[in-house]
């Protein structure tokens, strides 16, 4: 009920600074037309780059771009900002996880994403199964998962560090490279394509945008079990350096 | 210049303290420059020249934008990054006490030392580019007044943009603005819609700048009256965020 009530609270605070909501999604909705501008000037009169015709990678600049206003980076500068202040001591003073409670916020802040990601993606398989359409649900609601955990295990880094802001730059080239939002991970060389397409950046949206444009060679079921994997990881070393971090952290602000 | 030798004191001094950090700093902002060459690559290997527009002289824009943007970052990153939360929290008090301008205090009150590592590793790139391409000793001239005339840009628009703080309270995203513009607009001119070109071009002209250099290399018989454009416009933008400025601080209070 108390993560619920926080997940309330942070839809809430959402609406509330609207400007901040509406700068980031126009800078995602920027950053997605200049890549399509890019790659239409790049056509030029040529019908077929990388074994993508100009819609096809559209679509794919579209569902990749989508993807990354859902993956959000926040939970990194949201958790850093509470050491650096000193804020984490209001949630070690209580009986509240600080994985729980920044779960709670980050869902409650992106859920109109979410649904709107899912919807839209479900859409695009509207003559295939429903079973294939539950499969791909649950398989983006796992990517959200893990995804928020790899942001909060980042994220619990502040306790050695200063600054993070450099992290930033470094999730966001992260982000266009592997994630796809510059041009599909196959263009980096179709040998190693499935390997690269494992990293957490890839998983949340390169391989939804190839897996709905049939560009795929795996299944949907062997990249739903690669981000389980990545959960495990992911929660067994956040919870090794939450546990070192706290130690050190002496609750004063930097 | 004695105040600017102890900041720059100071900012090696820490520097030296969070060695870590500061080595980490530079690791990251790196990974971020070396991906926008590679995409670069990725989008020129695959189409070839384009418009007057090739791998090389793509990858000179990329770097050329990358220098200025890391020559801004040592001077006044730090100094904006810190300014808004300094409004907000009342603790521009220190600063306004002091018998120094406090424009161009906050803006300089730390160098950003890691930048300074970004900033030569995107000057060698530069140069490798440079020498894949043919140009004149004043094309050099005015490629190197074209990036000085963004790096003026880019701090006068970022100084402008975090002033709003003064105005606008809990606006965070505000910050980013700027530096997701830049990058947004680090590519040629002409793939933008012709609407955007003219906006970012004579309006706001961060796409502007961030092709003059290339352009100049070039030496396009339009470059000559972009300068002058540009150093008008400059000249204009720096009175009018003084004024802002000014506005700011008068609007200013704190229980501090």
């Amino acid at each position: 009920m108390k993560y619920l009530l926080i997940g309330v609270n942070s839809f809430s605070s959402r609406l509330a600074y609207r400007s901040n909501e509406i700068t980031k999604l126009a800078t995602n909705i920027a950053r997605m037309l200049v890549s399509i501008w890019m790659w239409r000037f790049l056509y030029n009169n040529q019908s077929s780059i990388g074994g993508y015709s100009i819609e096809n990678m559209t679509k794919y600049l579209i569902i990749t771009n989508l993807a990354a206003i859902i993956f959000s980076t926040s939970p990194i500068f949201r958790l850093s900002s509470q050491i650096r202040t000193g804020a984490l001591n209001n949630l070690l003073y209580r009986p509240i996880s600080i994985f729980g409670e920044g779960l709670a916020t980050f869902l409650g802040g992106q859920i109109i994403y979410i649904i709107v990601l899912l919807v839209f993606l479900v859409a695009q398989l509207i003559s295939k199964s429903p079973f294939q359409m539950l499969l791909l649900v649950v398989y983006m609601l796992a990517c959200v998962m893990m995804f928020f955990t790899f942001m909060m295990l980042l994220g619990s880094l502040s306790f050695w560090l200063i600054n993070v802001w450099p992290l930033r730059s470094a999730v966001n080239a992260a982000y266009l490279l592997l994630g796809g939002l510059y041009f599909p991970l196959s263009f980096l060389g179709s040998k190693y394509t499935f390997l690269l397409s494992l990293n957490p950046f890839s998983l949340v949206s390169d391989v939804p945008a190839r897996l709905l444009l049939g560009q795929s060679g795996e299944s949907i079921t062997t990249y739903l079990a690669v981000v389980v994997g990545w959960i495990i990881v992911f929660i067994l070393l956040y919870r090794v350096v939450i546990r070192k971090g706290i130690a050190r952290f002496e609750g004063v602000g930097v | 210049m004695r105040l600017f030798k102890a900041v720059w004191r100071v900012s090696v001094e820490e520097f030296f303290i969070y060695r870590a950090t500061s080595f980490f700093t530079f690791f990251l902002a790196a990974i971020f420059f070396v991906v926008e060459l590679l995409a670069g690559h990725i989008f020129f290997a695959a189409s070839g020249s384009v418009n007057g527009w090739d791998g090389q002289s793509y990858q000179l824009l990329i770097a050329t934008v990358s220098s200025v943007v890391y020559l801004y970052n040592i001077f006044f990153i730090v100094g904006h990054e810190n300014l808004s939360e300094d409004i907000l929290e009342g603790n521009l008090d220190y600063t306004l006490i002091r018998p120094v301008s406090s424009y161009w205090f906050t803006s300089m009150a730390q160098i950003d030392v890691p930048s300074i590592f970004n900033f030569v590793i995107s000057l060698v790139v530069v140069g490798v580019s440079l020498k894949q391409l043919s140009f004149t000793a004043v094309g050099v001239v005015l490629y190197v007044f074209a990036a000085l005339l963004a790096f003026g840009l880019f701090f006068i628009l970022n100084k402008a943009v975090v002033t709003v703080t003064f105005w606008v309270d809990g606006f965070t995203a505000l910050g980013g603005i700027m530096e997701d513009s830049i990058d947004l607009l680090s590519r040629p001119a002409g793939i933008f819609p012709r609407i955007l070109r003219f906006i970012f071009m004579f309006i706001v002209p961060v796409l502007l700048v961030t092709n003059l250099p290339v352009l100049s290399l070039k030496l396009t018989v339009s470059s000559y009256w972009h300068f002058a454009y540009i150093v008008l416009f400059e000249v204009v933008l720096y009175l009018l965020s003084r004024w802002l400025w000014n506005k700011g601080i008068r609007r200013y209070f704190s229980a501090n």
